[in-house]
C-alpha cells in the first residue's frame, strides 16, 4: 500500500502545482511519506496547517479506494506526511514547550493554558505530561479554539521549582 | 480551464480531482467556477447521498479542502474560494 499512497500524494501535489518528490516507506504500523523539494515551505504551511490538510486528503482518498474495492479496514495502515522532517522538529519545540508550562505551572499552583493547537499537536503535549506526578492535561474549547490546559494538583507538593528561565 | 491564459495548474481542476477521488459517485461531480471582485469562486456540486464525503464530520474534509486549495491558489498568487453546493 506503500506504492498506493505515494501515487496518491504525488497526484495531489501534482494537481496543486507544487513541485516535489515523495518517497515512502513502510513500518508496522503505518506509512510515511516524506516530501522534499524546493516548495515544502507551501506544503508544510503555517503551523503544518497544510501538512495535516495534505495529510488527512490523502488517508481520505486511500479509505475511499479501499472501500469501492472491498478492502477490509483492519488492513489498512495509517499514512503519515513529512516535508523535510517537520513533523520531528515540531514534535521536539512541542516538547519543549510541554515541560516549560509544566515547570511554570509547578511554580505557580495555577492551571496553565496552551495556545490553541491541532489535535495532532495536542496529543503530542498530552502524551509528553502524561506521567508528571501532581499534574493532569485536558483539552478544552472547540473547533480550531481548542487548547490543552496544564492544571497542577493543589494538594501535591512539588517541592522546590528550579527555574527554566523565560 | 484557465481564464488568464496562465500556465498554471487550474483551481478547479484540483477541486474536481479531490472530490471524485473522495466520494462513492465521481460520475456526478460538478465543479464551476467564476471571478467575483480579486477571487475566483469555485462551486462544487456532488451526488446528494455524497455530500457527507466531501463535508466530512464537522466539516473536517470541507476545512482540508479549503486549506489545500488556498495553498495551491496563493503559489499562482490568486485567492480561490471554495463553495460546496447542497
Amino acid at each position: 500500500m506503500t506504492e498506493q499512497a505515494v501515487t496518491t500524494l504525488r497526484a495531489l501535489l501534482g494537481h496543486m502545482g507544487i513541485e516535489a518528490e515523495v518517497k515512502g516507506s513502510e513500518a508496522e504500523d503505518h506509512v510515511l511519506l516524506d516530501v522534499t523539494g524546493p516548495e515544502t515551505g507551501l506544503v508544510i504551511g503555517k503551523k503544518g496547517a497544510t501538512l495535516d490538510a495534505i495529510q488527512f486528503l490523502v488517508n481520505k482518498i486511500l479509505a475511499t479506494e479501499a472501500l469501492h474495492a472491498g478492502v477490509s479496514e483492519a488492513s489498512r495502515k495509517p499514512v503519515y506526511v513529512d516535508a523535510e522532517g517537520y513533523r520531528q522538529r515540531r514534535a521536539e519545540s512541542l516538547l519543549e514547550l510541554a515541560h516549560k508550562l509544566a515547570a511554570k505551572a509547578m511554580k505557580t499552583k495555577r492551571p496553565v493554558a496552551v495556545d490553541p493547537m491541532s489535535p495532532a499537536d495536542r496529543r503530542v503535549m498530552h502524551v509528553a505530561l502524561a506521567n508528571t506526578p501532581g499534574l493532569t492535561t485536558r483539552s478544552e474549547g472547540e473547533g480550531a479554539q481548542r487548547r490543552l490546559m496544564i492544571i497542577p494538583d493543589p494538594n501535591f507538593d512539588f517541592g522546590p521549582q528550579e527555574d527554566h528561565g523565560e | 480551464m484557465s481564464d488568464d491564459g496562465s500556465t498554471g495548474p487550474s483551481m478547479t481542476d484540483l477541486i474536481a480531482y479531490l472530490a471524485k477521488a473522495l466520494v462513492d459517485r465521481p460520475d456526478e461531480v460538478e465543479v464551476e467556477s467564476f471571478d467575483e471582485d480579486d477571487a475566483e469562486v469555485i462551486e462544487l456540486t456532488v451526488a446528494r447521498e455524497d455530500l457527507g464525503k466531501v463535508i466530512g464530520k464537522q466539516g473536517r474534509t470541507a476545512r482540508a479542502l479549503r486549506t489545500v486549495l488556498s495553498a495551491a491558489s496563493t503559489r499562482q498568487h490568486r485567492r480561490a474560494v471554495l463553495e460546496i453546493l447542497e
